[in-house]
């Protein structure tokens, strides 16, 4: 569907006289020289999918729009936006020869944040809400898209020692903080973890991202802020990163009144530099950042028509009930009907708004998809006319209002929904705010063996017992199996008080159709007292527990947030404390020092000398004193 | 008896003499000590030391599991549950965490026994304790003419002693240093330099703070020497102690793969206050609700107080070194930052030798009734603060203070009897009336 670019040409024209040059080799080089070639020219025609315009510059830019319909009459949309940055080598300064830098689609905000903090990879996302995988079946994107409720930051940064790159990852953290208007400034050392087995940092190292300096490494870095409130502050940055603004395009529906007012959303960036990297061709070692950005939400539908309707919620008038005519009813009250399963809308009514006009910017135009099974219909309305097409897809063209209308008659059958391939939950156990256990539940509904990573990151303040690792299996055929056949392998990193925190992964092999609980038990400590925050009995959210399955299909999900209630002193007591723990201490040592060093006498003895002790006496002596000096004393 | 005992107590604790009532067991009651041999003694010991906590075992199998999670017998440098962690993680990582804090040469030592044996061994080390004891009891009656407790009295009190079997079932470590501890005194008594100097190094490497019962230990063996003869004994004494903590430590760096991040874990957490938790000590809430910029000069100021009457009870007892390592061994209960009653259980035998000095106490009754009132509160309010709900911290710490009033005003009787013995002499005279000025 896209045109070749003059790069792809010119790097086909290349490998063509490779090929040519490889023709004078031996027989047997030719023919694996041809099959790595074809093998490389395919994967550069993938990576540049974009038009390129007769002047040379390049707009990189898509858009597409994704409406699938989910059991129980929710609805999910995902945007995704892809743009690329132009080509750049990197580790040459591209001021050195040329004073400026040119952008045209890829963000003006994003791509020297990335050369100062030398990040090659940046992954942050936004997510709140609960995903019904039970119902709906796969997360969207496999889950790689979408994070833990509330924000998570991974990057790849390239450094010459762990400081270097913390110190490169605190500083994008913080850029990002001011960008999205997040808390992500409030990752520290105590939040970041190196993780080692998800988050695929092994196969980032196979991509060969570029190093601007060869000495240095490259670091993968993660962090989480559990819960964190997301809103509409943090959409409006994201569209700004667009090259429409939001203004043209499908990124005109999205309106944070009603993004935010779903089920589940998501708001996703990820940038990776992509390198040619080949010696053969002219432009080898040539990088560019691209970036992708993501909102996906599921939406009930007649939720938001009905606020739409009603934007106050009152009781239905009695004819508009739908009554479960099978059960005992009469005119006031009756059971409510199983969820109605037929349905029509419009986007605009679910966004709120048009989709005005297309993307002007690149030859890509916007592109809507409605993935729907036969009892569904979907159409375009331009005009008042609605217009459908054979693949339920729709390009915008031209510059005018669009918006989709869809209808079905029985909205409980979609399009075969994806099964999830494993089902994780995990939960706090035990009472008390001094000690509680963990435990992570996964159930494979599968017939195969499901090998997965398990991501873990736990504040210092929850001291791990990983001696109290236990697993226990409901499946009678593997019955036997035992915790070092589950695990594969472990990497577990115990947190330092106020420096580290705990990070724990596994991998693990959970056979088939059976589920396996792995619980452990860990001890909650005391905070000081201006550790806690303000709203210290609320409890501390703790980020989601990450689960990358490497086989049979790769797929990321995240389990629920925890609120880990800890034991709180008494925050009144400050002064009290110090005062009567000082007194106390103070009483005994002072009885003890008196005991020591006093001497011991008869009570007689004692009242006499006391009795010296008096001014009045001392008074007596001086006088005595004077008088016998001057022979007055009798 | 008891009840005659408490009369005769209350009525200005004229009858010192030992009564019926220590006798707990009838068997051992009517056996006089003095025709049993030691032999036979220290098995009977051993025995009723196994009896006693293999029924508690039996009769309570989950006891011991909670006992290590209360804040009254398990503190973060001496509970079971860190010694297990640290024995699944390996020898070169354990101590690049926040939760392990036993030393590591403890820690290999029972890396080497199978887990499945660790509860027969914490009962063996009460045992060797409860055998030690009958042993150091000898030692002291032979030297003390005026001690006149029986000799299997403190060994018996040590083996069925509720706060001592439960701290054994607990499985909590501070059992290694009271094995320490009582062989360094036996020691002492005995007049044996390197003994004296390499126990006391082990009591300080396993708990740190009995290392300050050295200067107490060193009046036993400075006793009856010449001026000369005391500065080689302490020159020796100092010597042998440097030694042994730098073999010790040494190994102890060997052992942790070649780093000495066990210090910062295990010795340094404890004077720094690293892990906020609460305990019958005065320190958690203190440093709990102390304002952040002050926290490091009070630590400094508490470990100074813990630190400053050391030597001068030394000096001021140093014709008693057993008061002064008794008193001294309160003193460091009192102030540690993470005491347990498995700690209490074992000092409180200590203060048997002192019956003498009973009839001069002042407070006894009270101080016993007021500590009894702590130890019994303190899971009471616990639960309230952390389990339930209804209660908040400051219960808890209400029960840390009246404990420390309680082991405060014992101290303080103590030292308020010994000052009078050593005003009466050996003839003690109830009715005269003193006072200190």
């Amino acid at each position: 569907m896209f045109g070749l670019s003059k790069r792809c040409n010119v790097v086909q024209l290349a490998s063509a006289l490779l090929m040519l040059v490889a023709h004078l080799a031996t027989a047997q080089e030719e023919v694996e020289n041809k099959i790595q070639e074809e093998d490389q020219v395919e994967a550069v025609q993938d990576r540049q999918p974009f038009r390129v315009l007769s002047d040379g510059m390049q707009y990189p830019y898509k858009e597409t729009l994704d409406v699938t319909p989910l059991p129980h009459n929710h609805l999910l949309s995902s945007f995704e936006f892809e743009m690329s940055s132009k080509p750049f080598f990197p580790g040459v300064s591209s001021s050195g020869y040329d004073q400026y830098d040119h952008y045209t689609v890829f963000p003006r905000a994003i791509e020297p944040l990335l050369r100062r903090t030398f990040t090659k990879q940046l992954h942050l996302r936004f997510t709140r809400g609960y995903w019904n995988s039970e119902e709906w079946g796969r997360l969207p994107h496999d889950g790689f898209k979408s994070g833990g409720s509330g924000v998570e930051l991974w990057a790849v940064v390239e450094g010459s020692s762990k400081e270097d790159a913390y110190n490169k990852w605190k500083s994008l953290a913080n850029t990002l903080s001011g960008m999205f208007c997040a808390s992500i400034n409030f990752i520290g050392a105590s939040d970041t973890n190196y993780p080692m087995y998800s988050f695929k940092p092994d196969e980032l190292r196979k991509e060969g991202l570029p190093l601007f300096d060869s000495e240095n490494e490259l670091f993968l870095m993660h962090a989480s802020l559990a819960n964190e409130p997301i809103c509409t502050e943090n959409l409006t940055p994201l569209l700004k990163l667009l090259p429409s603004k939001g203004k043209s395009g499908i990124s005109s529906l999205l309106d944070g009144h009603k993004i935010f007012d779903s089920v589940w959303h998501n708001m996703a960036i990820d940038v990776t530099t992509t390198c040619i990297n080949n010696p053969k061709f002219e432009n080898d070692g040539e990088c560019r950042f691209e970036m992708q950005a993501n909102v996906d939400m599921a939406v009930h539908v007649p939720s938001i028509l009905a606020r739409n309707k009603n934007p106050i919620p009152k009781p239905l008038d009695g004819n508009e009930l739908h009554c479960d005519l099978s059960k005992p009813y009469d005119a006031y009250q009756c059971f409510p009907a199983p969820a109605q399963t037929e349905i029509q809308f419009t986007l605009s009514e679910l966004f709120g708004r048009n989709i005005s006009g297309s993307n002007d910017l690149s030859f890509t135009h916007s592109r809507i998809c409605a993935h729907i099974s036969d009892n569904w219909l979907a159409t375009i309305k331009l005009d008042d006319g609605l217009f459908g097409t054979d693949d339920n897809c729709f390009e915008l063209t031209e510059n005018r209002f669009y918006d989709i209308y869809m209808e079905s008659g029985s909205t409980d059958v979609i399009l075969d929904k994806k099964e999830a391939p494993i089902y994780v939950s995990r939960s706090l156990t035990g009472y008390g705010q001094d000690h509680g256990g963990l435990r992570a539940v996964f159930n494979n509904p599968s017939d195969e063996t499901v090998r997965l990573s398990y991501y873990e990151s736990l504040p210092w303040f929850m001291r791990i017992y990983l001696s109290t690792l236990e697993m226990d299996i409901t499946s009678e055929e593997y019955a036997q199996l035992t915790l070092n056949d589950i695990i594969e392998s472990q990497y577990y990193v115990p947190a330092i008080d106020r420096k580290r925190s705990t990070q724990l992964e596994f991998v693990l092999a959970i056979p088939p159709r059976s589920t396996v609980a792995l619980s452990y038990q860990f001890d909650k400590a005391i905070l000081h007292f201006t550790e806690y925050p303000p709203d210290a009995n609320h409890g501390f959210e703790i980020e989601s527990l990450v689960v990358t399955i490497l086989d049979p299909v790769p797929y990321q999900l995240r389990t629920s947030t925890l609120l880990l209630y800890l034991s709180t002193p008494d925050f009144s007591m400050p002064y009290n404390v110090i005062i009567i723990s000082s007194t106390v201490m103070g009483l005994i040592f002072g009885t003890l020092y008196n005991l020591l060093t006093k001497k011991m006498v008869t009570l007689e003895e004692a009242e006499k000398v006391l009795a010296t002790r008096t001014i009045k006496y001392k008074l007596l002596m001086v006088k005595n004193r004077i008088l016998s000096k001057l022979g007055l004393l009798k | 008896m008891a009840l005659e005992t408490l009369m005769g107590a209350l009525q200005g604790g004229k009858r010192i003499q030992l009564h019926p009532w220590y006798c707990p067991l009838p068997l051992l009651s009517a056996m006089s000590a003095r025709t049993l041999p030691t032999p036979v003694l220290a098995a009977l010991v051993c025995g009723l030391c196994v009896a006693v906590r293999m029924l508690g075992w039996l009769l309570f199998p989950s006891l011991g599991e909670a006992l290590d999670k209360s804040a009254e017998f398990s503190s973060p440098v001496s509970s079971y549950r860190s010694l297990r962690e640290a024995l699944v993680v390996a020898s070169g990582t354990m101590y690049d965490g926040g939760v392990v804090h036993h030393p590591p040469l403890l820690i290999e030592a029972l890396r080497a026994v199978p887990t499945a044996y660790h509860r027969a061994l914490f009962v063996a080390m009460d045992c060797l304790v409860a055998v030690q004891f009958l042993r150091m009891t000898a030692q002291i009656k032979r030297r003390y003419a005026s001690i006149s407790v029986p000799v299997w009295l403190p060994a018996v009190v040590y083996a069925v002693n509720p706060l001592s079997i439960m701290s054994c079932l607990s499985q909590s470590s501070v059992v290694f240093a009271h094995w320490a501890i009582v062989n360094a005194v036996s020691d002492a008594l005995g007049g044996s330099i390197p003994h004296t100097a390499l126990f006391v190094s082990l009591a300080g490497y396993f708990a740190v703070y009995p290392a300050l019962l050295l200067f107490p230990l060193a009046t036993f063996l400075l006793a009856r020497r010449s001026a000369a003869g005391r500065v080689s004994v302490l020159v020796k004494l100092g010597l042998f102690v440097v030694l042994n903590a730098a073999v010790l430590l040494a190994a102890s760096y060997k052992v942790s793969g070649d780093s000495w991040l066990f210090l910062r874990a295990s010795y340094f957490s404890l004077l720094n206050f690293e892990v906020v938790t609460p305990n019958l000590g005065l320190w958690w809430y203190f440093f709990a609700e102390m304002f952040t910029e002050f926290i490091p000069f009070f630590k400094a100021v508490y470990n100074l107080f813990l630190l400053s009457p050391v030597v001068p009870l030394a000096i001021r007892f140093n014709a008693q070194p057993l008061f002064a390592t008794v008193v001294t061994m309160g003193w460091i209960l009192l102030m540690k930052p993470y005491p347990v009653l498995g700690e209490y259980g074992f000092w409180f035998v200590w203060l048997l030798y002192f019956q003498p000095l009973a009839g001069y106490m002042r407070y006894k009754v009270f101080a016993m009734l007021l500590y009894i009132h702590g130890i019994m509160l303190s899971p009471i309010f616990y639960h309230l603060w952390i389990g339930s709900g209804a209660g908040n911290s400051n219960f808890f710490y209400a029960v840390s203070l009246v404990n420390a009033l309680a082991v405060g005003t014992i101290l303080s009787d103590l030292l308020w009897g010994m000052l009078r013995h050593e005003y009466d002499g050996d003839k003690p005279d109830f009715d005269r009336k003193l006072a200190q000025i």
